[in-house]
């Protein structure tokens, strides 16, 4: 019995090792990829490719709440004592990894079997892709080297030096006019495609990079006399007329210029989306009562003043309709400014309809408003507001999604546009008067200024005093700062005209509001309380005085010359022995085109 | 008849009603105890006489020369006569009853002085057929002095007694059968009864535990014959330890492994290190490679084994990912005895081992701390005598409401028998958990049931089936993984939330110390607060349950007919393994709080508007309901060659094993937004596409191995050992997938060579151990596992970009790092050399070990040959070295005393190691000649502490004079009063000498000892009577802790100007009034010069001692239980955490992960332990 057991179970293991041999011969370890595309694909399908793409149009960004904490729009003092150094990894614009997705693009699509057509397209986007990433390097740093085809890392020598300024300018122009060739035309809002680089934005780039290669921050010992600027002159002329032509033009609304998405005035932008895709704008500029924390960025009591009145002109300017003396300013601000002043900044006692609050009122009061939006330190509030370090009293209106509720501002999805035709025609503006066309300049300012609401005044110059060419330049840069208030451009406008004088040791200001009576004394703050919550405090109930911002730490922005340049980083020298630091940081790199 | 028994009826008898009872041949069952002293009748002599003589007289005689009378019928005692066997001059009446009872058909019973005599009665049954004799005997050791304690037990049953304090004993035994002798230190001896009824014994001491059994990979192996560094743990040690995860009962149990809990968060478990290394060891069950968290999921009840396989001779037999060491267990089998049921119970309840950072501060020291920022900021500070005499009996603490002090129950049951066909094991439990906050809950359940089966006499089959299913309920947050253990966001919360305002109140404003209808929002000054209270116990959650089943089953074959010596076993592993994970979020609605007078107290609530509230949304755009569901499955097979067997002086144990491994996941995702109403069901929420989410996601693995074993020894005396793996992995390329992994081992027992023969009087043991072990490793420098296919051009999905074009979401594709081709094996070899040894009559034992371990060609990303134009990640490479230098030390000492009454052990570990790099690609900066050379890796453990130099706190006002003369900047910053300030040794580009400001290139190497250098561990068992008492301590040394915030090094002042946020900054702080403050000024920014980030100022020696479970236990004596039919019962009491000594308490619990961590507890556990 059991022996015929034990012969049993010994055929059985006989079978199972049997079983095990076999199957064991079939390699297990062949195991397949379950998680990856493989490159053979990509080449040779429209989607795949179209996804390559996709990831690399992350290079335009986003809505971005402090991006003019550079300049004195915004509080914050960003330019602290040694904001730059060679080891810190600031300002270091250094994205090699995406010119190398790029250059495999431009080969790869080449070598596929995609149609010519789509092949022409994709190249056309990576070549403006490359531009416009070498663009942004060289206005950081100079000359970089100036990589075309992805390195192979055996055959090739990778410790590549820098090209000069100007080889890298004529690169990126040539790489752009090869763009702007294979780039449909112009998309429109309505196509599926819209959101894709065309031919349009191609246009208008390359205007802005010659701008920029003819600027003092390039050509600092012949600022504006250098030869750069007629070709940026008729690279601007040619791009504005061009989408002039092509139905592009300002829209009526300063308000709507991003809120109406799609609109003729816009050139490129990066569609948002919720739930797909979001960004964040309202949930950094609203009041902290009315988003989920506080606000992260804050217009400054130094741009509030920089708004024209609504004549065009400064508020302090003894020729305007509506001059005040700084101290009748402080108490009346609000009143009768450039109408993109109203469209642009929340302040105390505004009329605020915020989270679709009918009526509503903001206030910043310490004591009377909510504590995320007060800003002061009355003395009979008991407490200082604990936002001294980072409001100013005023917020952000720009471009903000009113309706969104409270829980709701993290589903902002308001398109962000990148370049619109305004800017164009501004840059536009600039490279005339540099080539003394001062007409054209002063045409495109009053254009401008018509859009905004300025009143023409008799002389139908809408406030604009300018009788020479410096003149101009600086109404020009005055009607940037206003126009693209919080775009993002004041600091890099500033830097490219080589003024960032005009930031170093400067500070910051906020406004506090405390609530007054009839007479001039101050109110009760359960009465002023109790006024706030039906909205029955106006911006006269109020009393101002100014206090700097911020309370504590760096006060005074500090810009040394060699900002101009930013430094290559210690460690991508290190790493590469044939790369030269620039002039100004310990190298003998020069990053001009002088 | 069995004199245990009897002596405790007989005592008993004095008191009780019972009487005494003389049973003989009746009981079958009796688990061995010690004898419970003398007690009358066997205190009693009389003297006996060689000839037969008739019971009446015997009877008489008793009577006569004692104070027993008898009581009997004249019939049943007619006509028989006894004669005692032994011809000693007395014997007890004990002794010469028990005799006559053997051999007659008659019992005894007494009641107080009378002995009752009656028939036996019959008792049907097979049981009945074999008769039984009584057996009596003395134990003694070599030196002819008697041995208490021996336990005596009758083959092949659980029939057994103890020796009492005279060495001697007394059992009932089957005709025939065989005793088993057996107590720890002494060979076992069995003996067979024969004819025989007294047996006496010498038990030869066992010096050198020669069959000691010790599991190694794939198999056993006598201890005498290992030649690694392998660490058993005692398992009976940690029984009684209530912990969630196996893991946490480990800490200081075996020198060089650290173990590290760092929260007392139900369901938390403890990080196992060995030898210093960075990664998690190999985790074997059973011989199937698991994970640590199938580890953590094992009662400690079920495992029968547990070792730490520390060199690469003994772990390189596992090949890949056994470079960190290995784990190994084996789980409980039946044995052949009588059915045992065990069950435990335990009741635990914990406390934290350092005050609640929550209960440190009051509304009054939030107060003083807003006055001190103002008077820092200069302005009016906003606190004055009405504030605080509001708040002088008052303070908000949100643990009012959230926090419980954790328990937990924890039920055991167990069967264990079997015969010799046919044993099984089985165990049932349940571990109960409720947690530290109040919606923290976590239950395990286990389930074990092993049966082995003798098919034939040469084929055996196992089936070892477990499963495992733990449940885990919290709060939902958002802001921190869903397995996070230190919760430390929400810990935070709870110590940093203002406490001067209530967190209810009435409808009219009147604050509330319970929940009401009006949660009010906390002005925090800073963001949209929310309710902590409502965080908490709310109607939101996250729910998780996972299950794993784990079936193996063996068929053994002994093919001693063909070879002898040659077995083979083939084993297969099925392991089911599920994940489900529920998430349902609400969103809360909180009233803003208002001032009753805004002129006045600005503390005292108004009445809720309730038209000004706020929705906290928790980050999250919709309300959700969420579910994750995974499946995974893995088989593991295995095919067993062995051959072992002894000729003569040459012993040899070899093994050659085939084995393979596949496994498999399926996963999907979905989410359900905007519900109609809040239900926590899917049906109830949005049917709109755009509100639901889904994705699915699997995996797949494979490997494959054949490995190899010889062990040869000579007399036990030279032992040899070689060892191989060859194992094949799916992240490399064809041909570059194989890794061949030899280890030789040899050792040398000195103790057996002639020449040691003059030692044997204090030496019993010496055996010196030598290895070298390689083992492969496919983690790349920070020890992560590398991509799978990283030898090959692909591309990924990148979630970082989404990007529409048009109204639709486009996929965006990026191609992985550049690949390489040769990606193969990291390679570890490690030498190891050790000392083993006996001293004292083995009261002595311990073992030293030093190795150097150094592992080669591990993957890294290159960077010296790679400019950052070239513009793509490199796939790693297998390049870089380091190594690995430690040793460890144990030592045991055991030992009795009282005549055996006592018997205590002393035992220590300790281990240190230290790891360096060797190779490793870094910028040219750090190599010599470099600015940053001095943060070269090279020549340095991988952890180090780097900062800057704190000077300390600038004190006084010439003390500040001083530097602003000097003009030092730090971070552009003026020094301040109560501010640190910094040792100015470079400047920018890392440029050596001081430049005036203070920023990141004044870093410093602060310390090298960023992990514990040293982990020791000792303690000691008492046994007395029936008390046993058990400490362990458990420690570290040589490591310095920077006290640091889950942010990072330092200590941050996030409370801005209206809270202390963390306690010290109302504790002993600088302030102008006390310039001696411990802890910088109050200022209310995260500068450096507050305390922020790392500095020398805040490293503190880490090391630490501490009392990690003491367990005190006592038997309940034989007498309580016989009649209940108990076997054993035992109560116990375990403390674990109960005190601990470092400097780091300052702050926190040494082990703590950072100082706003959840914290450690303390647990008090008192159990029950019966076996019946």
């Amino acid at each position: 019995m059991s022996n015929f057991k034990e012969i049993k179970m010994k055929r059985l293991l006989y079978i199972l090792g049997f079983i095990v041999l076999a199957s064991g011969c079939a390699d297990v370890l062949d195991i397949e990829d379950i998680e990856h595309y493989s490159p053979e694909l990509v080449w040779g399908d429209e989607n795949l490719a179209s996804a390559y793409m996709a990831n690399l149009y992350g290079m335009f960004g986003n809505w971005e709440t402090g991006a003019d904490r550079t300049s004195q729009q915004i509080a914050g003092i960003e330019w602290y004592p040694d904001r730059i150094t060679m080891t810190n990894g600031a300002y270091q614009n250094w994205d090699y990894n995406r010119i190398r997705l790029i250059n495999q693009a431009i080969i790869d699509v080449n070598e596929g079997t995609l149609p010519q057509q789509v092949k022409d397209n994709i190249t056309g986007q990576a070549l403006f892709m490359r531009a416009y990433a070498y663009f942004n390097m060289v206005m950081y740093h100079g000359g970089v080297p100036y990589i075309k085809v992805p390195q192979d890392r055996y055959e090739d020598d990778l410790f590549v030096p820098r090209n000069s300024t100007a080889e890298c300018f004529d690169f990126l122009i040539e790489d752009l006019d090869q763009a702007i060739t294979l780039l449909p035309e112009d998309i429109s809002s309505s196509s599926s495609d819209f959101g894709r680089i065309d031919g349009s934005f191609a246009i208008a780039f390359k205007a802005k990079v010659l701008l920029y290669k003819a600027s003092p921050q390039f050509n600092p010992s012949n600022p504006f006399d250098n030869a750069y600027w007629a070709d940026a002159q008729a690279a601007n002329k040619l791009a504005y007329e061009t989408l002039l032509s092509r139905g592009y033009g300002l829209i009526d609304q300063y308000s709507q210029i991003a809120l109406d998405e799609g609109n003729r005035e816009t050139i490129f932008s990066v569609i948002n989306s919720y739930p797909n895709k979001i960004a964040v704008w309202d949930h950094g500029v609203r009041p902290g009562s009315e988003s989920r924390g506080p606000a992260s960025a804050t217009p400054t009591w130094e741009f509030i003043k920089e708004y024209p009145m609504l004549d065009g002109k400064l508020y302090n300017d003894p020729t305007s309709e509506y001059y005040m003396t700084d101290e009748e300013f402080l108490q009346n601000y609000w009143k009768n400014r450039d109408p993109r002043f109203d469209q642009s900044i929340v302040w105390n006692g505004k009329i605020y309809e915020v989270s679709n609050k009918a009526g509503k009122r903001q206030y910043t009061s310490l004591g009377i408003a909510h504590e995320l939006d007060d800003f002061g330190i009355n003395p009979n509030a008991g407490i200082n507001s604990t936002n001294l370090d980072r409001y100013t009293g005023f917020f952000i209106l720009k471009n903000s999604l009113l309706n969104l509720s409270q829980p709701e501002v993290q589903q902002y999805d308001v398109d962000y546009v990148l370049m619109r035709f305004a800017e164009v025609m501004l840059n536009y503006a600039e490279t005339a008067n540099e080539t003394g066309d001062m007409t054209t300049a002063m045409n495109i300012l009053k254009e401008i200024r018509e859009r905004a609401g300025i009143v023409p005044g008799a002389d139908g110059n809408y406030g604009i005093v300018a009788t020479n060419r410096e003149a101009m330049r600086e109404a020009i840069l005055a009607e940037r700062n206003i126009e693209f208030a919080f775009e993002g451009k004041r600091f890099w406008d500033l830097r490219r005209l080589r003024m960032l004088d005009r930031l170093n040791g400067t500070t910051k200001h906020g406004v506090e509001a405390i609530a007054i009576n009839d007479d001039g004394g101050e109110m009760s703050l359960a009465t002023g309380r109790e006024l706030a919550t039906t909205y029955s405090l106006t911006e006269e109930d109020f009393k101002y005085q100014v206090l700097q911002v911020p309370r504590s730490g760096v006060q005074t922005s500090v810009l040394p010359d060699n900002y101009y340049f930013f430094p290559i980083q210690k460690a991508v020298l290190d790493r590469n022995n044939q790369l030269e630091q620039n002039v100004g940081w310990g190298g003998t790199f020069d990053p001009t085109l002088e | 008849m069995n004199s245990k028994l009897l002596n405790k009826l007989v005592s008993m008898g004095k008191y009780a009603f019972l009487g005494m009872v003389l049973q003989c041949f009746l009981l079958s069952t009796l688990l061995a105890s010690e004898s419970n002293g003398q007690s009358k009748i066997d205190e009693v002599f009389v003297a006996v006489h060689a000839a037969p003589a008739p019971l009446t007289e015997v009877f008489k005689q008793i009577t006569n020369e004692t104070d027993f009378q008898f009581s009997f019928r004249k019939q049943d005692i007619k006509g028989i006569s006894y004669a005692h066997p032994t011809t000693s001059e007395t014997v007890s009446v004990e002794v010469l009853l028990q005799g006559i009872s053997k051999e007659t058909n008659l019992k005894f019973k007494q009641v107080n002085n009378t002995i009752h005599v009656g028939l036996k009665e019959e008792v049907p049954g097979k049981e009945q057929v074999k008769a039984e004799v009584l057996i009596t005997g003395t134990v003694i050791d070599e030196n002819q002095m008697p041995i208490p304690g021996v336990t005596i037990t009758v083959l092949g049953t659980s029939t057994g007694t103890v020796t009492d304090a005279d060495g001697k004993y007394s059992i009932d035994a089957p005709d025939g059968s065989s005793l088993v002798f057996s107590f720890i230190g002494y060979t076992t001896q069995t003996i067979e009864i024969g004819s025989q009824s007294v047996i006496d014994v010498t038990l030869a001491e066992d010096t050198q535990s020669l069959d000691e059994i010790v599991i190694v990979g794939y198999g056993t192996q006598k201890k005498v014959n290992l030649t690694g560094a392998i660490t058993p743990v005692k398992t009976d040690d940690i029984n009684d330890i209530p912990a969630t995860n196996l893991s946490n009962t480990l800490a200081g149990r075996a020198p060089g492994v650290n173990v590290t809990g760092t929260s007392g968060l139900s369901g938390a478990s403890s990080s196992i290190r060995i030898r210093g290394s960075f990664g998690d060891p190999l985790y074997v069950i059973d011989g199937i490679v698991r994970d640590k968290e199938a580890f953590d999921a094992l009662n400690s009840n079920e495992v029968d084994n547990l070792s730490f396989l520390k060199d690469a001779a003994s772990a390189s037999i596992y090949g890949s990912r056994a470079g960190n060491g290995v784990v190994l267990v084996t789980t409980k089998k039946g044995t052949e005895q009588k059915m045992t049921i065990g069950f435990q119970t335990s009741y635990s309840l914990y406390n934290p081992t350092q005050e609640l950072l929550s209960d440190k501060t009051t509304a009054t020291d939030e107060l003083i701390y807003q006055n001190r920022v103002a008077e820092f900021l200069g302005t009016t500070p906003p606190n004055g005598p009405e504030e605080f005499a509001y708040f002088e009996n008052r303070s908000y603490n949100v643990n009012d409401f959230i926090w419980r002090n954790p328990t937990s129950q924890n039920y055991i049951l167990s069967v264990n028998g079997g015969n010799d066909k046919l044993t099984y094991y089985s165990m049932l439990s349940y571990l109960g958990e409720k947690g530290a906050y109040k919606s923290v809950d976590h239950a395990k359940f286990n389930l074990r049931s092993n049966v082995s089966a003798k098919i034939t006499d040469r084929i055996t089959l196992d089936l070892n089936i477990a499963a495992t299913q733990q449940n885990h309920d919290r709060f939902y947050w958002p802001f921190s993984p869903d397995d996070d253990y230190d919760v430390s966001d929400l810990y935070r919360v709870s110590f940093n939330w203002p406490k001067v305002y209530p967190f209810y109140t009435e409808a009219d404003g009147t604050p509330a110390d319970y929940i009401t209808d009006y949660p009010l929002q906390t002005p925090m000054g800073s963001w949209q607060a929310w309710s902590v209270i409502d965080q908490i116990v709310g109607d939101r959650y996250i729910a998780i349950k996972k299950r794993q089943v784990n079936s193996i089953l063996s068929l053994n074959v002994d093919l001693g007919d063909l070879i002898e010596g040659l077995s083979t076993r083939v084993t297969g592993s099925y392991l089911a393994e599920d994940y489900m994970q529920k998430n349902y979020l609400t969103y809360q609605k909180n009233y803003v709080f208002t001032q009753a007078d805004p002129d006045g107290n600005r503390f005292i609530p108004a009445a809720p508007d309730p038209n000004n509230y706020n929705i906290f949304n928790f980050s999250q755009n919709q309300e959700f309901l969420s579910y994750e569901l995974n499946t995974a499955w893995s088989y593991q097979f295995n095919w067993f060659l062995n051959y072992n067997r002894t000729f003569k002086k040459h012993g040899i144990n070899a093994m050659l094993v085939y084995e393979q491994a596949e496994n498999g996941l399926f996963g999907a995702y979905s989410k359900a937004e905007d519900p109609v109403t809040h239900i926590d069901q899917d049906f109830v929420y949005s049917q709109d596409a755009q509100r639901r989410y889904g994705n699915g996601f699997e995996e797949i693995g494979a490997r494959q191995s054949l490995i190899g074993r010889a062990n040869y020894n000579y007399e036990e005396k030279y032992i040899a050992e070689f060892s191989f793996r060859y194992d094949g992995n799916t992240l490399f390329p064809e041909g570059k997938r194989w890794g061949f992994f030899p280890s030789v081992s040899a050792a040398w027992r000195i103790i057996a060579e002639d020449f040691m023969s003059g030692t044997t009087s204090w030496l019993d043991d010496l055996k010196l151990r030598v290895s070298y072990g390689t083992t492969g490793n496919d983690l790349n420098i920070a020890n992560k596992k590398i991509n799978p296919f990283s030898y090959v051009n692909t591309f990924r999905n990148n979630p970082d970009v989404r990007y529409i074009f048009g109204d639709e979401l486009y996929t965006s594709i990026v191609p992985n790092a550049t690949p390489n081709p040769n990606l193969t094996w990291a390679t570890s070899t490690t030498y190891n050399a050790g000392v083993d040894f006996e001293l004292i009559d083995t009261r002595l034992v311990g073992s030293i070990d030093a190795f150097y371990k150094q592992e080669v060609d591990i993957l890294g990303s290159r960077l010296v040959t790679l400019p950052d134009n070239y513009g793509q990640d490199l796939a790693p490479e297998n390049y870089a070295e380091r190594s690995w230098k430690g040793g460890e030390l144990a030592l045991l000492w055991r030992d009795q005393t009282a005549g055996g009454k006592l018997k205590y052990s002393f035992y220590g570990n300790l281990g240190y190691a230290r790891d360096q790099w060797d190779k490793l690609d870094q910028d040219p900066i750090f190599l010599p000649g470099g600015n940053r050379q001095f943060e070269t890796q090279i020549g340095q453990p991988h952890e180090r502490i780097f900062g800057l130099r704190s000077m300390g706190i600038v004190r006084t006002q010439e003390q500040l004079n001083e530097l602003l003369e000097a003009g030092l900047k730090q971070f552009g910053r003026d020094p301040y009063l109560g501010g640190l300030y910094f040792e100015d040794v470079r400047g920018d580009g890392f440029a050596p000498g001081p430049d005036g400001k203070i920023d990141g290139n004044d870093v410093q190497l602060l310390s090298n000892n960023a992990t514990p250098r040293i982990n020791y561990g000792f303690g000691f068992d008492l046994d007395w009577n029936n008390f046993s008492l058990n400490a362990h301590f458990q420690g570290v040394g040589v490591y310095d802790r920077i006290i640091s915030n889950q942010e990072g090094p330092g200590m941050r002042q996030h409370g801005g100007s209206i809270r202390p946020y963390y306690p010290i900054w109302a504790d002993d702080v600088y302030t102008p009034e006390n310039p001696n403050g411990k802890y910088p000024r109050p200022v209310g920014q995260n500068w450096y010069e507050s305390g922020t980030n790392a500095s020398s100022f805040w490293i503190k020696n880490g090391a630490y001692l501490r009392l990690k479970n003491l367990n005190l236990g006592y038997n309940i004596p034989k007498n309580f239980l016989s009649n209940l039919n108990i076997i054993s019962a035992k109560v116990f009491f375990n403390g674990t955490n109960l005190f601990a000594i470092s400097e780091v308490k300052e702050f926190q619990d040494p082990e703590q992960k950072n100082y706003d961590s959840f914290p450690l507890m303390r647990s008090f556990t008192l159990g029950l332990d019966v076996k019946f």
